[in-house]
């Protein structure tokens, strides 16, 4: 059976490099991640998410040398791996302490980073290395994972554009035809159709759309679109933002950094050149690329979706 | 935007919890995924995406909320959050960062973090009279879209279009949370159809769930696996088409297969078995040359609540103990999801979701899920 995969495989390892560059710069041996968002972007593959409570384990091992790891069950979403880098879901947590073992055996891993994992899931990657000592990868993932090539930026600017013709199908002709405009694409929200906003964010080719429309303050959205400033602390960003203003990433998911009532997290970021992020008001919302030009609007402007 | 479930349905979830924390000698809480923080309060929000990771989330504690919160692996939601919790004790904690972890520890040092899921679990049943009718009814709508969806599918379309076209029939029918990727994706009917089957799949039935864009051609045989929220409980249905005119003996001949191995499960199900015995009951006169009949590495059963997968797993990759210490009760919904595949013809996956009652299970479906459909077909 021919079996075509979807556009994103051609980028799924671009992320790789620069996640690994990122790890060697700031000592991390192994980082062992269960966000999805994280994981996809290390190991370029696409999984269906079924959790159970109390999980995620680790889902992808990134060593800072060679591939990644990632514990699936949709070997065809990780196709570009070798067959020794896709596992099956482990559902022992004894067999899994060992598979991490064995799956690092190549490096001496000294230094370990995590993301939010469960508590199980900690004390299992703490088993599994009692000599290890484990970090908090959240800064050196947002490094790595905010900058996009231009390949991620066009994939950004196609599920932008999807998102915002939904809304506008929405808003013409109802609910149906907003969905009907998305293609089949996951919708990473409800979708929302009300009297006075729209609502629609969907994953397409494994990269994020979010977009909405409704009330908000348009000389506000208009204000901070113009202060996010390459080279500009979040923290600072965070504290100078018109009141009600917030701002959150997009990449793979919805991804650091998260700018919400005068707080940027995580803190100690600046803005990165490429960087694509959602800035909203009340219920609009516009997705803009930062750039050293200044940013650049990849949605609908302020004007048209703050809605009277 | 926050919005609540009913009052009776949280009322009986915070009972249930109550008697797990009390068991377990646990003495709060702290939850960041929207699941737990939605089953122990009944908030949750439109807003959370379906990661509940970065955009919205949701945080709670010991029935404290906090909406947008900070990400679960910034420092200072613990902050945020101290004033709820106990000065000294367990909690139970489901997901949060290392630095979250060590402020909690600093200001709260007294203070034994436990991983959540056991109690969670624990908590999860039995479900109420009112949760299985939600359900139900969840399932009904579920397979009522399925239904709508059927005439409309056609060669040429892709699976993602399919996908969208099933989506457009649910939001008729009532339903809009979706909680997982529908699964429209066209079998393999052979093994060397199957590039990705390698590795530790080779000697497992080959199997695909990820909706793609293959364009369906006249004679494939097509997985569909869906579910939805409803009024916070999942439904899950597992259905196959075909894009033939009828099927052949073979292909009537797989279905039968499935559907003895599913009446085998059914009928192993009631309150004390165990995951093991469920296991057993697929395998009994299944070839032991041959690959178990369920997805590698998935499983022949799980339940299904608040979550859309949650314990008991039979047929997952456990320590032979832990799954025979994982029993049935009565109050437990289980979807119970064979796989058979022969090779030249395809593969077989459909879903029955059963109610565990006093005398065994009781199946929900209202849809005959043993049997094809298709667009040619009655």
């Amino acid at each position: 059976m021919a079996h075509r995969g979807d556009e994103r495989t051609k980028s799924a390892l671009n992320g790789l490099s620069r996640l690994q560059h990122q790890m060697v710069e700031d000592h991390i041996d192994a980082l062992m991640l269960g966000g999805s968002a994280a994981g996809a972007f290390a190991g370029g593959h696409v999984r269906i998410g079924v959790h159970m409570p109390g999980w995620p384990l680790p889902t992808t091992v990134v060593p800072h040398v060679g591939s990644p790891h990632v514990v699936t069950a949709d070997p065809d979403g990780a196709v570009h791996l070798g067959e020794a880098f896709v596992h099956g879901i482990v559902w022992s947590r004894a067999l899994m302490a060992e598979s991490l073992r064995s799956w690092l055996a190549h490096i001496p891993v000294g230094v370990i980073g995590v993301d939010a994992l469960s508590p199980a899931g900690i004390q299992l990657v703490k088993d599994a290395f009692p000599s290890a000592e484990l970090v908090d990868a959240t800064v050196s993932l947002a490094r790595a994972m905010m900058p996009k090539t231009l390949e991620e930026m066009q994939f950004l600017r196609v599920s932008c554009e999807l998102v915002n013709q939904a809304i506008r199908a929405g808003l013409d002709r109802g609910a149906i035809a907003m969905v009907e405009c998305l293609k089949g694409a996951f919708p990473a929200l409800p979708p929302y159709l009300g009297l006075s906003s729209a609502r629609v964010a969907a994953v397409v080719n494994g990269f994020i759309g979010d977009a909405r429309w409704g009330k908000g303050d348009r000389d506000a959205l208009s204000a901070a679109i113009d202060m996010i400033q390459v080279g500009r602390s979040f923290d600072r960003l965070a504290t100078d933002l018109p009141s009600g203003i917030e701002v959150v990433g997009l990449g793979r998911g919805y991804e650091p950094p998260v700018l919400r009532e005068g707080r940027a997290s995580p803190s100690g970021l600046c803005v990165m050149a490429t960087s694509v992020l959602s800035v909203r008001s009340r219920s609009a919302s516009v997705t803009i690329e930062a750039s050293a030009q200044g940013p650049h609007l990849l949605s609908p402007s302020p004007k048209e979706v703050v809605l009277e | 935007m926050i919005e609540l479930d009913a009052p009776g349905i949280v009322e009986a979830r915070q009972r249930r919890m109550d008697v797990a924390m009390g068991k377990l000698g646990i003495d709060g809480w702290l939850f960041t995924t929207s699941h737990a923080v939605r089953f122990a309060t009944g908030a949750w929000s439109p807003l959370v995406d379906l990661e509940g990771e970065t955009s919205s989330p949701i945080a709670g504690a010991c029935g404290t909320l906090i909406y947008p919160s900070l990400p679960r692996d910034d420092p200072r939601l613990i902050d945020e959050l101290a004033d709820s919790l106990p000065a000294r004790g367990r909690i139970a904690v489901d997901r949060l960062g290392l630095q979250c972890l060590s402020r909690l520890h600093r200001i709260k040092p007294l203070l034994e973090v436990v991983d959540a899921s056991v109690m969670l679990t624990m908590a999860a049943n039995p479900k109420t009279g009112q949760e299985i009718a939600i359900m139900e009814k969840a399932l009904h709508s579920t397979e009522e879209a399925f239904v709508a969806t059927i005439p409309m599918v056609r060669e040429s379309l892709t699976e993602r279009r399919l996908s969208g076209i099933f989506y457009e029939q649910a939001l008729r029918c009532g339903l809009s949370e979706i909680h997982v990727d529908t699964v429209f994706s066209v079998l393999p009917k052979d093994r060397s159809d199957s590039a990705w089957a390698r590795g530790e799949w080779s000697w497992h039935y080959p199997y695909r769930e990820l909706t793609g864009e293959r364009r369906l051609e006249s004679d494939d045989v097509v997985a569909f696996d869906a579910g939805f929220r409803l009024d916070g409980y999942a439904s899950d249905l597992g259905c196959m088409l075909y894009l033939g005119k009828e099927p052949a003996p073979a292909m009537l001949a797989l279905a039968e297969s499935w559907t003895e191995v599913a009446n085998r499960v059914v009928e192993a199900i009631r309150p004390g078995a165990s995951a093991k015995t469920l296991r057993e009951a697929a395998l009994n006169g299944w070839p032991a040359s041959s690959p178990p009949p369920w997805p590698y590495p998935l499983y022949v059963v799980h339940g299904i609540g608040t979550e859309v997968a949650e314990p008991p797993f039979a047929g997952a990759d456990l320590a032979p103990g832990e799954e025979d210490a994982m029993r049935v009760e009565e109050g437990q919904v289980l979807m119970v999801e064979p796989y058979v595949f022969v090779s030249g013809v395809g593969g077989f996956r459909a879903e029955y979701c059963v109610a565990v009652e006093a005398k065994g299970a009781r199946i929900l479906n209202g849809l005959d899920v043993t049997r094809w459909y298709g667009p040619s077909m009655d």
